[in-house]
């Protein structure tokens, strides 16, 4: 018996098995691979307690959709793709809940307290950032995709993608430099 | 350290927690999209069809006590039909028009005259390729397989389907060659 190297399947024959017959070992084996990056991804541009609830819809809509993937893009763009299209409609919802509040009560509603109480200089940072230069910082900076790849899981110019990311990585350098600078008098 | 690096490795750390695969999995199979896909003659199943908001769900059909016994007639396809004057229900109303689809199935059932069913996917692919986005007016969101003596009396059956009650339509057909 041959005891060659195993050969791993690529994302698109794990597809065609959840696709064809819901097979349970394939999506785990589709999920372990993509699932740490999509993580960092979601908590980063939807926050930390968002994040597991988020990265479960992602999946689930992935699943669902699997057939209408065509392979004309890695899975993983794809998959991002949903990613991106999931945390535009919490942060949306978030917003709208923000306002809501504000407008009855006129206090800051617990929604928003939540996420920055306590939170690291890192979440109040990516905070300050508008969700597209955050998003292409992210997939950028974070999980490594070219311009020309965000440009499609974006729907955005490759130039716009070049030029959000110069003003995100300017932004986060500017904040942080000013909130972790040792204040004046300070021990 | 640079800041952005500082930023990359702080974001970088944040690994998912150990129990969100099994709970994205129980999800998964809990809506029927992970776990061994069912035989579509074996079973009538589905909640709404997502999009579709078609309403039936875990009626199983199988062979019915009735289906060894040739009869004379033939089968009949019950195309299920609805565009944008079907009635689409939601919450506790979608739970009471799921039962009353599994009230039929179950009554047409015991009388041997279902053979099977199916949900169909709203994911489905035109060839030629049609435009994506195109609105249908008309879309078939499922089917009962049927036997009858007759056209006549398959069409006397689907009469009683709730999908008429709601604003749906029903195309009767008969299968070539397929006796009872």
């Amino acid at each position: 018996m041959m005891n060659g190297p195993e050969i791993e399947p690529t994302d698109r024959e794990l597809v065609a098995r959840v696709a064809e017959s819901g097979d349970e070992d394939a999506f785990r084996q589709l999920y372990r691979r993509h699932t740490p990056g999509l993580f960092r991804f979601v908590a980063a541009g939807a926050g930390r307690s968002a994040a597991e609830d988020l990265t479960q819809e992602v999946w689930v809509r992935a699943v669902k959709g699997l057939r209408r993937f065509r392979g004309e893009s890695a899975f993983k763009t794809w998959l991002f793709g949903i990613a991106v299209n999931c945390c535009r409609e919490f942060v949306r919802g978030r917003e709208w809940e923000r306002r809501v509040a504000v407008r009855t009560e006129g206090e800051e509603p617990a929604v928003a307290s939540q996420r920055v109480e306590g939170s690291l200089d890192l979440e109040r940072a990516l905070e300050t950032l508008p969700p597209g230069r955050l998003q292409v910082f992210l997939l950028h900076d974070l999980e490594g995709y070219t311009h020309e790849e965000i440009s499609g899981i974006l729907d955005i110019d490759v130039g716009t993608s070049k030029s959000q990311l110069f003003k995100a990585r300017a932004a986060l350098r500017d904040f942080l430099g000013a909130s972790r600078k040792p204040e004046k008098g300070a021990m | 350290m640079d800041e952005l690096e500082s930023v990359r490795l702080e974001i970088g750390a944040q690994g998912p927690p150990p129990g969100l695969e099994r709970r994205v999995v129980d999800d998964l199979k809990r809506r029927r999209l992970l776990g061994p896909k069912r035989p579509a003659l074996a079973v009538f199943a589905g909640a709404a069809l997502a999009g579709a908001a078609l309403f039936f769900a875990g009626v199983f059909v199988g062979k019915s006590p009735a289906s060894g016994a040739a009869k004379p007639g033939g089968q009949f396809l019950l195309l299920l039909r609805e565009d944008s004057a079907f009635d689409r229900a939601e919450g506790a109303a979608h739970t009471a028009r799921v039962e009353e689809y599994r009230r039929w199935a179950g009554e047409i059932s015991r009388g041997g005259a279902l053979v099977g069913g199916a949900e169909l996917s709203p994911d489905s692919r035109d060839l030629p390729t049609r435009e994506r986005g195109r609105a249908q007016a008309d879309t078939i969101a499922g089917y009962f397989l049927i036997r009858a003596r007759s056209l006549d009396a398959a069409v006397q059956l689907a009469r009683g389907c709730p999908h008429l009650r709601h604003g749906g339509s029903i195309e009767v057909r008969p299968l070539r060659g397929r006796d009872g």
